[in-house]
């Protein structure tokens, strides 16, 4: 079968909606050349078919462009969220540092919670001042203190 | 697997100051073991209002005590006594105060104070960056 009769089967089965892709392709090559007067009125539809086939291939590009800067903004934002991750543990970190224990300050007196920081804190402080000689008196008169009382 | 489990340690050992007290004898009257948490006066404090003595914690308890309430607290005392890596005693008219410092933690510095007064008996818990006993008498007297 010559080249001629197979673009002749070509086309009857290209309008049949049979032919491949590569079929397609070579009907499409075959009318950008010179081809029999019976089939010239034919050459228009095809390329046309051609040029449609071409913005074809472009849409992939567009859509493939599409996914491109789908995929940039994903990792932009994963970026932002990483980067806001990151400054609030590092902000967290430094708050660690400077307050490195969260404030508690509570005392129950025979069973009833207060929460007055003064109270409390007035509760420490003279516990504390128990642990400790009379501001002024150094070790060393304590000490003598203690030996002559004991 | 063993990074989740050091996380899930770590988190732990930070969640509750108070579990530093864990393994010493004398958290047995923190807990109501010598009079019951109703018949105390119990004080904690954490963080900003102690920094001045350069403290991060502090616990204690307050409670009338008899002889015998007194002795047991004595004991319980002594037994923590036993690992302390420091340690002082003084009378003061009818008071005895008696003054640990425990083995550090996470580089933290631990201090058991007991002061024991013919009806009262006061234990205190302390944590924070004062080096010594010593230390932390000038803290506490920088302060009054």
């Amino acid at each position: 079968m010559n080249t001629t009769e197979d673009i002749r089967i070509l086309i009857d089965r290209f309008f049949d909606g049979d032919t491949t892709l590569k079929e397609e392709q070579r009907l499409y090559e075959f009318f950008q050349g010179p081809v029999p007067a019976d089939l010239e009125e034919l050459r228009p539809v095809f390329q046309g078919f051609a040029h449609l086939g071409q913005k074809q291939e472009e849409r992939p590009k567009s859509v493939s462009f599409t996914r491109r800067k789908t995929w940039a903004a994903v990792a932009a934002v994963v970026a932002v969220a990483l980067g806001t991750g990151i400054w609030l543990k590092e902000a967290r970190q430094m708050s660690i540092r400077h307050f490195p224990h969260p404030t508690l300050c509570e005392a129950f007196v025979y069973g009833q919670h207060i929460t007055d920081s003064t109270e409390v804190m007035n509760q420490v402080a003279v516990t504390l001042q128990a642990l400790t000689p009379d501001p002024g008196i150094t070790d060393v008169d304590n000490q003598l203190k203690t030996i002559f009382t004991e | 697997m063993k990074q989740i489990l050091l996380f899930i340690i770590t988190l732990l050992a930070t969640v509750s100051p108070l579990r530093a007290q864990d393994g010493l004898a004398t958290n047995q009257a923190f807990q109501g073991g010598i009079v019951p948490r109703e018949e105390l006066v119990e004080v904690k404090v954490k963080g900003q209002p102690i920094r001045k003595y350069d403290l991060t914690l502090y616990h204690s308890i307050q409670f009338q005590a008899d002889g015998v309430q007194q002795k047991k607290v004595e004991a319980l005392v002594e037994t923590d006594q036993k690992t302390a890596i420091g340690s002082e005693v003084t009378f003061r008219n009818t008071r005895k105060t008696t003054i640990l410092q425990l083995p550090a933690r996470a580089n933290i510095n631990r201090f058991l104070c007991y002061i024991c007064e013919p009806d009262k008996v006061t234990l205190v818990y302390m944590e924070g960056h004062v080096k010594n006993i010593k230390q932390l008498k000038k803290a506490i007297n920088d302060n009054h």
